[in-house]
């Protein structure tokens, strides 16, 4: 049997060691890094471990939007809709979260209405787009506009209510008496991304989802409702934005300032398709976006606030982001009905 | 030609009968915009009536400032519009190539600072000189930072949706660094602004001692040339051909790599060509690069373009339209307070932007409100995926 499939196998003996450098080039990247941060370090005389640690909590905090925003897109655009509405989204989400939590004086509460503000959003993207078959990327860019003018004009309303809250607990540690800290949302980033692995690829409902971002034909002659998957992939696609936007209000700063979210929407979406559409392909693309933010942080920390420095630094993310593009596209292979409205015959 | 869906032409009809057919929609969409716009401000406590009156107000002026001849508010306007007119038209262009260029924002940046770049150093020439160069300057600042999400586009598939929004943080970064507190562009004791340009790179003002320059007039000029480029030339049918069908396109011996970059390019161009005028001729920014120039333009104009459902001569109302909406808010805010003294939030008119490209450009959700039917190929298709566009 091997033998007459060997033109076509998946088993993983038949692949060359190109293809496992390639799947795991991320983690291997990864590795790499921090090794030679270690070994810098080192060299240099300073606290390899303390550094190298440092590295990879910030790494870890500041890919977490990405991720949340990465899998968003990767289940809304698994079911067909393209969804660059994800920025406003989160901005909703980072906005609402942190009004909740300054009327209730409840941080937790955060938890539900910024997945909920998301969500809300996301069902505009999903009645326009689904049901009023716009197309999509305007869709998206009408969610975009209008969150930032509704966050910013309901920030002035409450008279800035939502400027200071108490953040979220995290796990908090000390490594010579330095502290760090890992937040409830990058903890809980970590669960979504197996969640959503395990959704999409080993329950009916993936199943069902994926067919339908292939071929909504040949899945509602099967007996898939396209509209109720495509409906639900955006609205779990809008929950999972929302809550990438509460790490920005309730974990990191402790408060909303206007538009907050600085294209982590778009940095995500190219995480997406840098991911390959699937969730731990997302993550590790996240952690590579991660990485970069890190880095402005953790440089500044080791030589000081240089001006030219800084901003090289800080447009490392956006930079990568299109390098990554650049060299990925070809390789990656989106869900073939994105952005077609299906229309039922 | 036949066979190839831009070149078919609708019946003729009565031009005024089509023109009015034409405008339905829009016109019809911007006052359901104001209407839910309206509502939004009930909800929230205040008069929109005092909000819309000072609103008109602010942008156009009262009756009895314009039965005066004060039209200091209308100037104000159009000099606002001034730029939303290059951004849009870069827009446009890109659209009918079906690239989607986010990317006005970083252009718009780019070009000012070349062309600040230019004006500081050739401000001592003659102005027959001088003028063309700074503006040349800024046409290339802009051109250069457009073509390169074509190019990335054109050769690797890399989606201009995202390389545009990334172009424009980038361009944020370099231009905030230039003139920022240790750059090397940086004016002396002043906060992220260039040093003045020459005074014989500058234009002058339409009305002495008025915001309105005479770029406004260019700008005009520009859309008739992009709507003749687009319409009229072999170049604007190619653009077109590949934006209707690219895979169509290169069977019939289109290059369609070379047709993405060109399009980005002079898209960029016109946006830099915006950029350039800023600094050249608007008294807001004292002639000088500052980093406040073309902040939020990307997608300000995005929404302008949607509107214009990508019409380069409808370009001029729809900029119109939203210059009035930007420089008629504060005015908008000042005069609309409700109970508790609390005045009504600028960013409402970012909600009515929202609005606006909602029931315009989505015609869909505005045919459903009024039991309308479809027209015939009136809907705009954007969206492609994010593989390669061959």
């Amino acid at each position: 049997m091997a033998q007459t499939l060997t033109k076509n196998s998946t088993t993983p003996a038949a692949r060359p060691l190109i293809f496992w450098l390639r799947r795991y080039s991320i983690i291997i990247i990864g590795i790499a890094v921090i090794v030679l941060v270690f070994i810098w370090r080192t060299f240099v005389g300073k606290q390899p471990f303390v550094d190298t640690v440092s590295l990879i909590t910030l790494t870890l905090t500041f890919s977490t939007p990405i991720t949340l925003g990465a899998i968003s897109g990767t289940f809304s655009e698994r079911s067909g809709v393209v969804n660059i509405g994800i920025e406003g989204m989160m901005l909703s989400g980072a906005f609402f979260g942190a009004l909740a939590a300054s009327y209730t004086g409840q941080v937790w509460i955060g938890i539900i209405v910024s997945p909920l503000a998301g969500a809300t959003l996301a069902l505009l993207h999903a009645v326009l787009s689904i049901y009023f078959r716009v197309d999509q990327i305007i869709s998206g860019t009408v969610i975009n506009i209008l969150s930032f003018g509704l966050t910013s004009y309901l920030d002035s309303l409450t008279k800035q209510r939502s400027r200071s809250v108490s953040k979220l607990p995290g796990i908090e540690f000390k490594i010579d008496n330095l502290p760090f800290s890992i937040g409830a949302v990058s903890i809980l980033s970590i669960f979504v991304v197996f969640i959503a692995h395990y959704v999409l690829f080993n329950t009916v409902w993936g199943l069902r989802t994926r067919a339908v971002g292939e071929n909504p034909k040949a899945a509602d002659t099967a007996g898939v409702n396209v509209f109720k998957v495509r409906y639900i992939s955006v609205l779990i696609s809008g929950t999972l934005a929302g809550l990438g936007g509460m790490y920005f209000s309730l974990q990191v700063l402790g408060g909303f300032t206007q538009g907050m979210t600085v294209g982590t929407g778009f940095i995500a979406l190219a995480a997406m398709i840098f991911g390959n559409w699937k969730p731990f392909g997302a993550f590790g693309a996240a952690l590579l976006f991660g990485l970069c933010l890190a880095s402005d942080n953790v440089l500044q920390s080791w030589y000081g606030n240089i001006e030219w420095l800084h901003t090289f630094t800080q447009a490392i993310p956006y930079v990568v982001t299109i390098v990554v593009l650049t060299g990925v596209i070809g390789r990656s292979r989106p869900p073939a009905a994105v952005g077609t409205p299906y229309v039922k015959q | 030609m036949t066979a190839s869906p831009v070149a078919v032409a609708p019946p003729r009809r009565n031009f005024l009968v089509e023109i009015a057919r034409q405008l339905l929609l829009p016109v019809l969409g911007i006052i359901t915009a104001l209407l839910v716009g309206a509502v939004i401000i009930l909800l929230s406590g205040f008069n929109p009536l005092d909000a819309y009156a000072g609103l008109w107000d602010g942008s156009i002026g009262s009756f009895e400032d314009l039965s005066k001849g004060n039209f200091e508010a209308l100037n104000g306007t159009l000099a606002t519009t001034t730029p939303y007119i290059f951004t849009t038209l870069a827009v446009v262009f890109g659209f009918r190539a079906g690239l989607f260029n986010i990317g006005a924002e970083g252009q718009i940046k780019l070009g000012a600072l070349c062309a600040a770049i230019v004006g500081i150093n050739v401000g001592g020439l003659s102005p027959f000189l001088a003028v063309p160069l700074t503006l040349a300057g800024g046409c290339l600042g802009g051109a250069l930072w457009g073509a390169l999400p074509g190019a990335l586009k054109a050769w690797s598939g890399a989606h201009e949706v995202i390389t545009t929004i990334m172009l424009n943080y980038i361009a944020g970064f370099i231009t905030a660094y230039l003139v920022g507190s240790d750059g090397p562009l940086k004016a002396a004791g002043r906060m992220s602004q260039s040093e003045q340009i020459g005074p014989n790179s500058r234009i002058s003002s339409i009305v002495p001692n008025n915001a309105l320059h005479w770029g406004i007039i260019i700008g005009v000029i520009m859309c008739v040339l992009v709507y003749w480029v687009l319409n009229k030339t072999p170049l604007g049918f190619e653009i077109r051909t590949v934006g209707a069908n690219p895979s169509a396109a290169r069977y019939a011996g289109i290059n369609v790599r070379f047709i993405t970059v060109i399009t980005m390019t002079i898209s960029g161009l016109l946006a830099g060509m915006g950029g350039a005028l800023e600094v050249m001729g608007s008294p807001n920014f004292f002639y000088r690069y500052s980093t406040q120039l073309g902040a939020g333009y990307g997608f300000d104009s995005i929404a302008i373009a949607l509107v214009a459902k990508n019409n380069p001569i409808a370009v001029i109302p729809a900029a119109i339209l939203f210059g009035a909406l930007k420089h008629g808010a504060s005015n908008m805010q000042f005069k609309t307070s409700n109970a508790s003294g609390v005045q009504l939030p600028v960013d409402l008119i970012s909600i009515i932007q929202a609005l606006v490209i909602l029931f315009v450009a989505a015609e869909q959700v505005l045919r459903w409100l009024y039991r309308l039917r479809a027209q015939q190929g009136q809907e705009l298709v954007l969206t492609r995926g994010w593989g390669k566009s061959e």
